[in-house]
């Protein structure tokens, strides 16, 4: 089991990761307006020694039923005494363990937030999650995009074998060029794609609608696929709300969104925020052109407005 | 004198609907519309694919390449395949193409996919409700609209279908498009489930691997399916027979490594009936393995590099051993249980060969080095057609070390270290250092 980033990467500065959360928090508020009363569902996600997600999900949804996962024997101590609600219940539970054990009786939003490389126990626990998710419940997974250490230095012919003998079937649609270093976030998103789908294609009483397809890369690339499982009259009005309210997660059905990481300085930013508010060209816009900003990353901007964060530095 | 009556036997459509599609599945009904292409397609080389050596040639002919293009897709609720193999008259789908089961009349000598006369209807049967058919043909073809809940209400006797005559087409528009819509629910889901299209995928580039490589060109919505030839070494033992029309060559080797690894879904038996793959790396009691007495022992991953090919070839494909689906073998069939008779004979060598790699020493060859003992690669069919050969196995070169191993007491052992005032010395070091000093003053071995 890999050991959580928590302990070497600094969480206070991953923007891509916090427009990661923000977008998927718009997602459930989506979710709520639709109909779905998510004030009263839990949360169950990996909350690690920051508890950001936790934080945001009561914030702005009000959840107060709240489940945080830490393998970790040690992280647990620490993830245990950094809590910052008292109704967030930390366990010293693998997400292989918890779904063992819980009944999903309450409903759930889970977030299973991997530290790692993707692995078999990953997709059995999509497999297991399936069998217990009710009906408007929802299930995010987010893993490491990158090749796992296993086969890093291999060729790719070799990395495509590696993936068809470890994951089976759900390697099917893999190809030699998305086991490329540049690409491999394709062969992820391809193989929870296939996990998802395949575990959710017996449930007869609904069915599992991608929500949330997106990679990021703040250091190292990053992979998050997630949805909900719901009847279908439930899935086609979400849908038009997601469609008008976050166009760009459905422009493209199958296909991984890019969260782009913006390193801006606070006077570019506000060009950005005035060129991306004014529909065509603008003398805002014109000026990012000559600073050499391209139209693609204004275009991206305009799609991450509401949820690039803005970091301060503070002297204390 | 009693009066004689005539009980009514006549089939039920309903029923009839679901035992026909309810032993094939969802990858084998795919197939079977496939197979209607490609039959089509091999129609005007069919006098060449008699025997195995006319597959042969036919297979090392570069005049002959693919001509025909067959596509299948997937949508949201309806799958489409289409094809230029020429089209179906007017006339041979009024007389012949929507019989269930083929008469005398109704067989086609150039025929060598299609057996039964069955799978179209059970394929199309086996997806959905509503179900259209065009073709093109020189001669005109035809269009068809099936209601299949309408079809099957109707109590009307005989059987027929509604189609409508089209027009003659010129040549190059030829061709036939089948569109299943209405799917039923188990096949929305079994399409949409993830795996699916790349179980299709792997399943027509295992099964069509000659006819892609020869007469249709075959693509799973925008993508091309690559064929995947089985090849097999060189060093081989192969054995032929001919029995009641049909020719049967059998062969096993050493496979081809992927990745430097003998990989499990490329080890086993390859069936082919006329060129068409009907099990692949089949490693079950089936093919004889797992069958204590004479057969094959059970599979286990030392046998990963064991290929074994069998080629049947009929012209008449009803004496073939497959199951109506084409995704099996009919075990009870003479052909095939003679077949599997020469398969255990013919697998021995090899398998008593990758047996005897494992000994208490481990492995005696290394894996790279089995490429050498298979030889240069040959196709199944080059392995078909090259008559009787043996495997042979690698001399085995007599060891110049062997392993001493042996238990002894710990203090024992401590003693010695410390006699020698090497405390921290291992108990192999020990062991190492006692059996030179014997050598050296008890034998005289400088």
């Amino acid at each position: 089991m890999a050991r959580s980033t928590a302990r070497w990467i600094s969480y206070d500065l991953r923007p891509a990761k916090q427009s990661e959360r923000r977008i998927l928090l718009d997602v459930l508020k989506t979710a709520a307006e639709s109909g779905l009363p998510l004030t009263t569902y839990r949360y169950v996600g990996m909350g690690a020694v920051r508890f950001y997600d936790f934080l945001l999900v009561h914030r702005y949804l009000g959840m107060d039923k709240m489940i945080s996962l830490e393998h970790d024997k040690s992280m647990f101590r620490r993830s245990e005494f950094n809590v910052p609600f008292s109704f967030i219940e930390v366990r010293n539970r693998t997400s292989t363990q918890f779904i063992e054990e819980d009944s999903f009786d309450q409903s759930t939003v889970a977030w299973f937030d991997y530290d790692g490389g993707i692995g078999p126990h990953m997709l059995r626990d999509i497999a297991a999650i399936s069998l217990k998710m009710k009906l408007g419940d929802f299930f995010f997974t987010t893993v490491y995009g990158g090749p796992p250490s296993a086969i890093h230095n291999l060729s790719d012919t070799e990395r495509l074998i590696w993936l068809q003998e470890t994951f089976g079937e759900f390697a099917g649609e893999v190809t030699l060029a998305d086991v490329e270093n540049s690409n491999f976030t394709s062969s992820i998103h391809k193989l929870l794609l296939a996990a998802i789908k395949s575990a959710f294609a017996a449930r007869t009483d609904g069915s599992f609608r991608f929500l949330l397809q997106v990679e990021y890369s703040d250091s190292v690339p990053m992979v998050t696929v997630g949805g909900a499982f719901l009847a279908d009259g439930q899935a086609a009005d979400l849908n038009r709300r997601l469609a008008r309210q976050l166009p760009f997660l459905t422009r493209r059905s199958d296909e991984l969104y890019e969260i782009a990481s913006f390193h801006l300085t606070e006077q570019e930013r506000t060009l950005f925020d005035r060129a991306v508010t004014k529909p065509g060209r603008s003398p805002a816009r014109n000026k990012l052109l000559k600073l050499g900003f391209r139209d693609v990353e204004i275009a991206a901007y305009r799609d991450l407005l509401r949820y690039v964060p803005r970091y301060v530095e503070t002297i204390v | 004198m009693a009066e004689r009556l005539f009980a009514n036997a006549s089939p039920e459509k309903r029923l009839f609907i679901s035992l026909l599609t309810r032993d094939i599945s969802l990858i084998a009904a795919f197939l079977d519309l496939i197979d209607n292409s490609v039959n089509a397609a091999v129609e005007s080389a069919s006098e060449r694919l008699r025997s195995a050596e006319g597959y042969q040639q036919v297979f090392d002919d570069a005049d002959v390449r693919p001509s025909i293009g067959v596509n299948l897709k997937l949508g949201q609720n309806s799958v489409e395949i289409r094809d230029t193999a020429g089209g179906i008259s007017a006339a041979m789908a009024e007389r012949h193409v929507f019989k269930f089961g083929r008469s005398d009349d109704d067989a086609d000598t150039r025929d060598r996919l299609s057996v039964y006369g069955i799978g179209l209807k059970r394929a199309i049967f086996k997806l959905g409700r509503h179900i259209r058919i065009q073709s093109e043909h020189p001669e005109g073809g035809f269009d068809l609209r099936l209601d299949v809940n309408k079809w099957a209400s109707d109590t009307k006797q005989p059987w027929t279908f509604p189609i409508t005559k089209r027009n003659p087409a010129p040549p190059e528009k030829c061709g036939t498009r089948i569109v299943v819509s209405d799917l039923y629910d188990d096949v929305l889901r079994r399409i949409g489930d993830g795996v699916f299209a790349g179980q299709l995928r792997d399943a027509i580039s295992r099964t069509y691997a000659f006819y892609m490589a020869k007469f249709a060109t075959i693509s799973l919505g925008e993508t091309v399916v690559e064929p995947v030839m089985i090849d097999i070494g060189a060093n081989r033992t192969s054995e032929s027979f001919e029995t009641t029309g049909v020719s049967c060559a059998i062969a096993a080797g050493i496979g081809e490594p992927q990745g430097g690894l003998f990989r499990d879904r490329s080890a086993g038996w390859f069936v082919f009936c006329n060129g068409r793959a009907v099990i692949s790396a089949d490693k079950t009691p089936l093919t004889g393995w797992a069958t204590p007495g004479a057969g094959l022992p059970i599979f286990q991953p030392k046998h990963r590099p064991f290929v074994g090919t069998v080629f049947f070839v009929s012209d008449d494909p009803e004496k073939l051993p497959w199951t109506t689906t084409k995704a099996g073998i009919n075990e009870d069939s003479a052909v095939w249980q003679e077949a599997k008779r020469h398969m255990v004979v013919v697998a021995r060598s090899v398998i008593s060969f990758l047996d005897g790699r494992y000994t208490d020493e481990g492995t005696e060859v290394a894996s790279a080095d089995l490429i050498d003992v298979g030889r240069e690669r040959i196709s199944v069919l080059s392995s078909a057609v090259s008559g009787k050969s043996s495997f042979s196995p690698p001399k085995v070169v007599e060891p110049r070390t062997m392993r001493i191993q042996y238990d002894a007491n710990v203090m024992d052992i401590r003693k010695i270290s410390e006699y020698l005032r090497k405390p921290s010395m291992s108990g192999s070091d020990v062991g190492r250092h006692t059996f030179f000093y014997f050598l050296r003053n008890e034998v005289g071995v400088k």
